[in-house]
């Protein structure tokens, strides 16, 4: 059985306009020590999937579907028992470490906090243990640094500080949103590796959330690719890469750009724009910015259809493989 | 940090002198002879010769103005032309009635103002809020003294269970003199608390926002406890700003709210300075008060670098 | 929208009064001294035989002209001393900023007691405390506002086009925060109508035989304990009148500032 099993989740918030499908029937696995990287532009409900597995969406939001972590369904438990898995089996780390540390705070305390939530370390024994945590995300001289305010601190050691964080209580899954987006590129890259060689020691399952799809592709084996607010494509990565079966897929792939390729070359784009929630269109939610879409994708939404060894797309238009 | 206390310490004694002299030039300068104040334009001359030979109000006002700060570094603040004693004496009596007042009102308004504000804030847009809030905006628009007024009518009028004012003193035990203050002080404290609770209540709401505080919530933390350990100490500056703010508004509230209940404070002493022409007494009186607003803000300003560390590197 | 009509309701009262009351809010009537409210005095009688609903009317127009006068004569200086901060920044600010600090040290009622101890009593003494005491206010706000403004880049474009300071004020920091000093100045009406009532009660406001709500509540104490109903009537104004326009503050706060909309 699968570590975190994923089914059907519906997600709706409360916007000014009413309640809106943030996330529409997404379903993925992870086994234990798995990594899956989900990806899509900024809107494309990747983080609100991952917020409605910790149990963190805003104020009014409704979900459906099933969280199962070993079996037990997390939208079923009462929020003391969610409180018990947060932080402790499953650990997550924010885009914005500017933001995400509390700046009234020392960090060794704000380390510290969940491993006497969790794991009722207190005094001289919770501080050894940040030590060693800070030293083991690679912060330079953990002694001083431990009692560091945010505001004293970059951004990238921020974020290491987080993960730190979110390392403490040893975590069957740890999710990352974006962890690299705000840090400068030279960083992006140490904390990228960080993390990966954190979840293979430890043997932690990742879930990974990037709108770079070069990112996702290079640090996890599954890939589930997001566009309003559903999965269009998932699969194991290198099944993917083989053979980006839809569209949408297709145009975020052309999207990165590659070194060595010619600088007058133009940066391709995908026309268009990520649609307003609360507008979706009652079929393929690509088929205003799709090339290939058809009046049967503003109709009808596309079931997912296997299209290759461990891989499914969603898509009216599929090419035909052998 | 000792660069921003040094900066702010500076600005705190400029602020207090600058008080003392405008201080000086309205009382005693700007209307003219100070002697004609006090007695009157048409005060018989042999009377005005007399009060300024008393007072020394024949010497130039720089003169003056040097003797009476200087008299206040000795604890001096010269005698009071009509009850002819010390007015150190006068005002430190008074104060046994003002002090406590203004106090107790603080407290009581802060304590309600919080449990309100973050009352409120944790039941956003539910009924609770929408209560909390018709409340202070009903406290926001009562007239203190009129408060205070309804309340003589309710409790003594109709019920005749406290007195309708007077101070009955801390000499009978300190139970008889604290039920002469407990309306006077619940009057004062409405909108202290109406105010505190409207910024309490957006402050915890806009922190509640914050990214950390989802970090808080991401590590296990249940909503109260991430209320406790992250959003109040951060919801905490805007708090104490506007609590600065209030201590100028309770001191002035107690002039009024003493006046209410007739009690014997410092309000009453200057209400009677003002219409006796004793400005040896108006004088003082102010410049405390004045004080009294300028250190209290100068308090709050270490307290903001206590609380955020972030204020310590800035200045 | 109950702002609106709270404070619609007050200046119609001050208007109406201009022109007619129901009786004459000074003419003494001994004989009817201390009256319930009746047919013809709805809100009964004083202790002079006054009728309290005239009183009330033509009290109206005491607050509106207070404040009214107050407001403007805070708004015009501060709004100088802020706009002229933000310009230019450096010394000019400090000093301004500073003078602001010792303003803010003498609370209106002190402002109040100095004049009246120097100059005697009357109602002069407390617009002039009032208006005094709201220069800073308004100094502080639109100086903030207006830094933020000077940091837009259409200012920059302004600036790049060649004008100067006074010019770049007028046209494009002004109008940009002007929402923001008329909020201002709603709230700052508020608090001149509770502030005059509170003088005036204390003696140090207007003056007999000028009609004013705060006096009427402090000569209304002496008989609260044979018609407690006469101390109800003018507070009642002062509330109503308080909470219409601070309604309307609030409402125009979340006009101009969707942000603060969503915090209160």
């Amino acid at each position: 059985m699968a570590l975190l099993s994923v089914a059907d989740l519906t997600v709706e918030l409360q916007t000014s306009r009413g309640m809106a499908p943030a996330v529409r029937g997404v379903s993925f696995e992870l086994e234990n020590g798995g990594t899956l990287g989900i990806v899509g532009e900024s809107g494309c409900g990747k983080s609100i999937t991952a917020l409605a597995i910790m149990g963190l969406l805003p104020d009014g939001a409704r979900t459906t579907g099933r969280v199962e972590l070993d079996g037990t369904d997390l939208l079923r438990l009462d929020e003391d028992a969610r409180c018990q898995i947060r932080g402790n089996r499953i650990a997550m780390i924010f885009q914005e470490p500017m933001t995400s540390l509390n700046p009234v705070h020392r960090i060794g305390r704000q380390i510290a906090e969940p491993l006497r939530l969790h794991r009722g370390l207190r005094g001289a024994n919770a501080r050894d243990e940040v030590l060693r945590l800070l030293d083991r995300v690679g912060l330079p001289d953990p002694a001083r640094r431990i009692d560091a305010y945010p505001h004293q601190m970059s951004g990238g050691q921020r974020q290491r500080v987080m993960i730190a964080m979110a390392l403490s209580c040893a975590p069957d899954i740890l999710l990352a949103d974006e962890p690299t987006t705000a840090l400068d590129v030279t960083i992006q890259g140490q904390i990228l590796d960080l993390i990966n060689e954190l979840v293979d020691d430890l043997d932690m399952g990742l879930i990974l959330i990037s709108h770079d799809l070069g990112v996702i592709g290079e640090t996890t084996e599954n890939i589930a690719v997001m566009y309003g607010g559903t999965v269009v494509e998932q699969g194991a990565t290198s099944s993917l890469f083989a053979h980006l079966a839809h569209p949408y897929s297709q145009g975020l792939f052309a999207a990165i750009p590659r070194l060595g390729e010619a600088r007058t070359t133009p940066l391709r784009t995908i026309p268009g724009t990520v649609p307003e929630l609360a507008d979706l269109p009652p079929g393929c939610a690509f088929a205003d910015r799709c090339a290939k879409a058809t009046d049967v994708c503003w109709r009808q939404a596309p079931a997912m259809e296997l299209t290759g060894p461990d891989h499914r797309t969603a898509c009216h238009h599929l090419e035909v493989v052998a | 940090m000792s660069i921003f206390l040094a900066r702010r310490f500076l600005t705190f004694l400029i602020t207090l002198s600058g008080a003392s002299v405008i201080i000086f030039l309205l009382l005693e300068v700007l209307p003219g002879d100070p002697a004609l104040t006090m007695l009157g334009v048409d005060a018989p001359d042999s009377a005005v010769v007399a009060i300024r030979l008393e007072l020394g109000l024949d010497r130039p006002a720089a003169v003056r103005y040097a003797a009476w700060i200087a008299g206040l570094f000795h604890g001096e603040m010269g005698l009071s032309y009509v009850y002819k004693v010390p007015v150190t004496e006068l005002i430190g009596q008074r104060l046994q009635v003002t002090l406590p007042l203004a106090i107790g009102s603080m407290a009581l308004a802060t304590l309600a103002a919080l449990s309100l504000g973050i009352f409120a804030a944790t039941n956003h847009n539910r009924i609770g809020d929408y209560g909390v809030m018709g409340f202070s905006q009903l406290g926001l628009a009562i007239p203190d003294f009129w408060f205070g007024i309804l309340l003589i009518i309710l409790f003594a009028v109709i019920l005749h269970w406290l007195p309708s004012g007077g101070f009955a003193g801390w000499d009978d035990g300190i139970w008889r003199g604290a039920r002469s203050l407990l309306l006077p002080v619940f009057t004062l404290s409405l909108s202290l608390t109406a105010v505190m609770t409207r910024v309490t209540r957006s402050a915890v709401l806009e922190v509640a926002r914050e990214d950390f505080v989802r970090t808080a919530r991401a590590k296990g933390l249940s909503r109260r406890a991430a209320l406790w350990r992250h959003v109040l100490r951060n919801a905490l500056v805007p708090v104490l700003t506007i609590g600065g703010v209030l201590v100028a508004t309770v001191l002035t509230g107690t002039l009024v709210i003493e006046n209410v209940f007739s009690l014997p404070g410092v309000g009453k002493l200057i209400f009677d300075a003002i219409s006796n022409r004793d400005l040896m007494v108006v004088k003082n009186v102010v410049l405390l008060f004045a004080a009294i607003v300028v250190v209290v803000n100068f308090m709050v300003d270490i307290l903001y670098a206590m609380v955020d560390p972030r204020i310590r590197i800035q200045t | 929208m109950i702002g609106l009509v709270l404070t619609g309701t007050m200046i119609a009262l001050a208007l109406v009064s201009l022109v007619w009351t129901p009786h004459s809010p000074t003419e003494i009537v001994i004989a009817e001294r201390l009256k319930l409210p009746s047919a013809s005095h709805w809100f009964g009688t004083d202790q002079f035989g006054r009728d309290i609903l005239s009183m009330i009317m033509a009290g109206a127009q005491t607050s509106i002209v207070v404040g009214m006068i107050a407001v403007s004569l805070g708004a015009a200086v501060g709004i100088s001393l802020g706009l002229w901060a933000a310009a230019r920044r450096g010394w000019v600010e400090d000093m301004i900023m500073r003078l602001s600090d010792l303003n803010m040290a003498f609370p209106v009622i002190l402002i109040a007691i100095l004049l009246t101890a120097g100059w005697g009593p009357g109602i002069t003494n407390a617009i002039l405390a009032l208006g005094i005491y709201n220069i800073s206010i308004f100094a502080r706000q639109v100086r903030g506002a207006g830094i933020a403004m000077w940091e837009r880049e259409f200012v920059l474009a302004a600036r790049a086009a060649g004008k100067g300071n006074l010019a770049i004020t007028v046209e494009h920091i002004l109008p940009n925060i002007i929402s923001i000093i008329v909020v201002q100045a709603t709230i700052s009406f508020a608090i001149a109508i509770l502030a005059e009532a509170a003088l005036s009660y204390l003696g140090v406001g207007s003056q007999p035989p000028d009609a004013s709500w705060g006096r009427m509540l402090s000569e209304s104490q002496d008989y609260i304990f044979l018609t407690p109903i006469i101390a109800v009537w003018p507070g009642l104004a002062i509330v109503l009148s308080v909470l219409g326009l601070n309604l309307i503050g609030d409402g125009l706060r979340d006009l101009v500032d969707p942000r603060m909309a969503r915090r209160r």
